[in-house]
């Protein structure tokens, strides 16, 4: 048993597998936190599935699916400022849209490719043994600009986040803040789309932040906490792929669920014996 | 006297998704001025303070601020996410962002500041507080510190007196009676009675503007600025705020 963990530990994508769940959960931890606060969870579920749209037309191309998964996240979140400015369309109807519009193009391009895509499934349901040394350097460069990010914008942030009307009303360049925090999420959607696919990752935006915000209201603390959530749901997930070679997607997502009903256990449990004390 | 001109509204139509709510706005705000806005719902007064605050431009008209303007915006608790992870004290701070910037940082003497603007609203002890755990006065007097932090030249408030207890309500008009010498004020309220004891002139908001130059306003006067709203005069009034008309039987 021991010589298979060390033997475990030695492999390199392994090695890669628990480095990216660290600074996927340090970016998860920052974005989530945001999207959460600012119910940005449908779009940011919109944001993932739009992604399909530019894996699948780089799966035809022949060029990195990843990649192509960026330039379409990126063009969503992008999009969707530019279809909901004046209110010409409601967001939520935007989000419908491209987020079946990204869908359609992924799937039409992949089955125009010839021959059977046996990897495809990775993209969709997530796996986190196959992130390779590269894209572990660029989550470092992406990490790296997210934080120095927060370090220096973070009240403006966080004040922007509570109220984007009075930020406004202060001269703040809400539109500045706004369009990177959109880049930002969708490129850590794509850096994601690895670790537990497409279908799931909303679950890694969503449950983190919602476990941290049960113990605690304060901006920053949910941030950490959040990171220390997706970190273990992330290792279950290696673990769970690597030993029963099951999509490391379903595993985070189900360690998650059953974290925040843990969490919800002991709100109950501390509510409940204050309760009988007073 | 003070005459400095803060904020000259000309001609303005303005409105959302194309569809025009008010048209034909004029009004000149002055460093001293103390305006309560009246009008019936839907008839535009919001529409009108998010012009101020420049949240919205207008399709036509001129709205021209004086320079290094700055404005405190009060807006209506139900625009507040009162379900964010945000403290009390953070909220207050907010509104120095104006100041401090993008790259603020919120140290001391910014905590200190939002400290004593917490003690004149008095509710220093709920500066740990998360906003979800507050009544909707307090809420509203954690909207105040902040529209206040930064010492504004123009304060405008939408609608301050909506889910406050009668006791922050007379509280607030007394403040606000002490700010007017420092600060021009724009203030929305249903409730006529009240509003008009305090208020230097009155604006009747109805798809346009009139400016009544005067705090002192009769029901036909009211008819005929097209503004039929309801006047229930409430408790002890200091002085008549509506003038009887005389009445030939």
């Amino acid at each position: 048993m021991l010589l298979a963990m060390i033997k475990f530990f030695e492999y390199q994508f392994v090695q890669n597998a628990f480095i990216a769940s660290v600074l996927l959960s340090i970016l998860i931890g920052l974005v989530g936190s945001y999207i959460v606060a600012r119910r940005l969870v449908f779009l940011s579920g919109g944001i993932t599935h739009a992604s399909f749209g530019g894996v699948g037309i780089a799966w035809y191309l022949g060029l990195n699916p990843i990649a192509g998964a960026a330039v379409f996240a990126v063009l969503t979140a992008l999009g969707l400022e530019v279809l909901t400015q004046n209110k010409k369309l409601r967001e939520d109807s935007a989000i419908g849209m491209l987020w079946s519009f990204g869908m359609a193009i992924g799937i039409f391009f992949v089955f125009l490719t010839p021959g059977y895509a046996p990897n495809l499934m990775s993209y969709l349901f997530g796996d986190i043994l196959t992130i390779s040394s590269t894209d572990v350097w660029l989550l470092v460069a992406l990490s790296i600009i997210t934080l120095i990010f927060y370090a220096v914008f973070y009240h403006a942030i966080l004040f922007y986040a509570f109220d984007p009307n009075y930020a406004k009303t202060q001269h703040l360049p809400v539109v500045f803040i706004n369009i990177i925090l959109k880049i930002i999420i969708a490129l850590v959607i794509v850096f994601s789309i690895r670790a537990v696919g497409i279908i799931l990752l909303i679950s890694l935006l969503t449950i983190p932040a919602n476990v941290a915000n049960l113990f605690t209201n304060k901006f920053t603390k949910i941030i950490s906490f959040s990171f220390l959530v997706s970190m273990i749901s992330l290792i279950v997930g290696i673990i769970f792929s690597y030993w029963f070679n099951v999509p490391t997607g379903a595993t985070v997502v189900l360690t998650l669920i059953i974290l925040y009903l843990i969490a919800r256990l002991i709100i109950s449990i501390r509510n409940s014996t204050r309760l009988t004390k007073a | 006297m003070n005459e400095i001109k803060l904020v000259s509204v000309k001609n303005v139509t303005a409105g959302y998704d194309n569809k025009v709510v008010l048209t034909n706005v004029s009004l000149d705000i002055y460093a001293n001025n103390f305006i309560g806005i009246i009008g019936p719902n839907g008839g535009g007064k919001t529409t009108f303070l998010r012009l101020l605050t420049g949240e919205i431009k207008p399709f036509s008209g001129s709205i021209s601020f004086k320079n290094d303007m700055s404005i405190g915006y009060l807006p209506q608790a139900s625009q507040i996410d009162k379900k964010f992870p945000i403290s009390v004290t953070e909220v207050v701070l907010s509104g120095l962002i104006g100041k401090q910037g993008l790259f603020g940082r919120y140290g001391k003497n910014e905590k200190q500041l939002a400290l004593e603007y917490l003690k004149i609203a008095g509710i220093e002890n709920l500066g740990k507080k998360n906003i979800g755990e507050l009544s909707g006065g307090q809420l509203q007097r954690t909207l105040l510190c902040r529209a206040l932090i930064s010492q504004p030249q123009l304060l405008i408030l939408d609608e301050p007196n909506t889910y406050v207890d009668n006791k922050f309500e007379g509280e607030l008009y007394e403040l606000l009676n002490k700010l007017n010498q420092k600060m021009a004020i724009v203030i929305v309220s249903h409730d006529l009675g009240t509003i008009t004891s305090y208020v230097k002139t009155i604006a009747c908001i109805n798809k346009t503007l009139f400016y009544h130059e005067s705090n002192q306003i009769t029901s036909e006067q009211l008819a005929s600025y097209n503004c039929p709203i309801q006047v229930i005069a409430h408790g002890p009034i200091p002085h008549t705020v509506l003038l009887e008309h005389n009445h030939k039987h």
